[in-house]
């Protein structure tokens, strides 16, 4: 018998903040283990699933505001720290991109060439499978299991 | 003992009383530059700025010396935010540049620093050069030299870097909210470094600097 899943309050508290109740939290981790012997027991992860969902967006529509409000009041503002928060707008990433197309005509001096290796599964497989040997230079990763859940989108089918 | 407001850059509602040192001990007299370098592990930066060793100015150095100079001037004459740091060139009310000043942190240690523009309750910090403003707000300047201030009578609200990238012709700016639990964490941090490195000095011999006076600030009645 399951019991009902736990309803995760969140109200916004006299002080103007969001408050989620721990408890809530810890009786969702503590039922999630039953969707494994009965599926009706999803309700409990798809609750907290559709709170991190809600959680992320808000986050990204808080960054969105917070650029607005930083190049509003000057467009020349990269950070804005308080006690607890450092927050930045600032650019990311490489600052040029090279254009392999037109290598010819780029002097050497801007580039470095790198040689890229990729490991060719299929092949190993099949040398380890005839053989009972591993090729040297090659050694086998130590892999965990991990468990992943997600949400199913209206139109996934599978 | 004498009263000496204008060396000490006090504001009017403030008084401060200078008196020997009791203790007679050598003052330990300090900045945010050599603790900072103290607290990276550049001990040997750490030591000769403190002991004011000659160093070679590299062309960067020099940059930076040239920039205040020519900030200060420019703020002193047009009461505004020069150019090169603020696009708008903001008016300021009050502004005060190259304002310095010193706490006692205890019986041995001084905390001096020189704020580069002090307008009413917002702090500035002006640096030139490749080093983004959220770098240096990173750091703990603005947060030491809050402090310093409040000691000293002001209050503090904002502390602004402004910084000029002369090489490609940017400006960025970064702003810390100068909180008490900030300047809590400051005075922390300074206690820490310099005690740290007093007794570094005190074990290894080395020279303390020795104006062997304290100071007294308090509300003038």
């Amino acid at each position: 018998m399951l019991n009902p899943p736990p309803i995760v309050e969140q109200t916004m508290n006299q002080d103007n903040q969001i408050a989620i109740k721990y408890t809530d939290l810890e009786v969702i981790k503590n039922e999630s283990g039953k969707v494994v012997l009965n599926h009706n027991a999803e309700k409990f992860l798809v609750e907290l699933l559709n709170l991190k969902d809600k959680v992320e967006e808000t986050i990204e529509l808080c960054k969105g505001e917070i650029k607005r409000c930083m190049e509003e009041l000057d467009d020349q503002l990269v950070s804005v720290n308080t006690d607890n928060l450092r927050i930045m707008n600032r650019v990311y990433g490489s600052k040029y991109k090279l254009d392999t197309e037109l290598i010819e005509h780029l002097d050497k001096k801007f580039y470095t060439v790198k040689p890229t290796f990729y490991l060719n599964t299929k092949e190993v497989d099949e040398y380890i499978k005839t053989t009972d040997i591993i090729p040297t230079g090659i050694s086998i990763n130590n892999r965990e299991k991990q468990v992943s859940i997600s949400l199913k989108k209206s139109n996934d089918t599978k | 003992m004498t009263q000496n407001n204008e060396k000490l850059n006090l504001p009017n509602d403030r008084k401060s009383t200078i008196i020997e040192n009791p203790s007679n001990l050598s003052l330990f007299r300090t900045s945010y530059s050599i603790l900072n370098a103290w607290s990276r592990g550049n001990y040997s930066d750490a030591i000769d700025m403190f002991l004011k060793k000659e160093k070679e100015l590299n062309s960067y150095l020099k940059d930076g010396i040239d920039f205040h100079k020519k900030w200060e001037y420019v703020i002193n004459q047009t009461k505004q935010l020069p150019k090169e740091l603020d696009r708008k060139e903001t008016k300021l009310k009050n502004p005060k540049c190259e304002l310095k000043l010193e706490i006692p942190i205890n019986d041995h240690i001084e905390f001096v620093g020189v704020i580069d523009c002090l307008d009413e309750d917002i702090l500035y910090e002006f640096k030139s050069g490749s080093m983004s403003s959220a770098d240096y707000a990173n750091g703990l300047q603005v947060d030491c030299y809050s402090y310093l201030l409040s000691m000293s009578g002001y209050n503090p609200t904002k502390g602004m870097y402004l910084h000029y990238d002369q090489y490609v012709s940017k400006t960025d700016k970064s702003l810390v909210y100068l909180t008490d639990n900030r300047r809590q964490k400051a005075k922390e941090w300074i206690e820490k470094q310099s005690e740290s490195m007093y007794q570094y000095f005190i074990k290894n011999n080395l020279p303390l600097t020795s104006p062997k006076k304290l100071y007294i600030i308090e509300v003038a009645q």
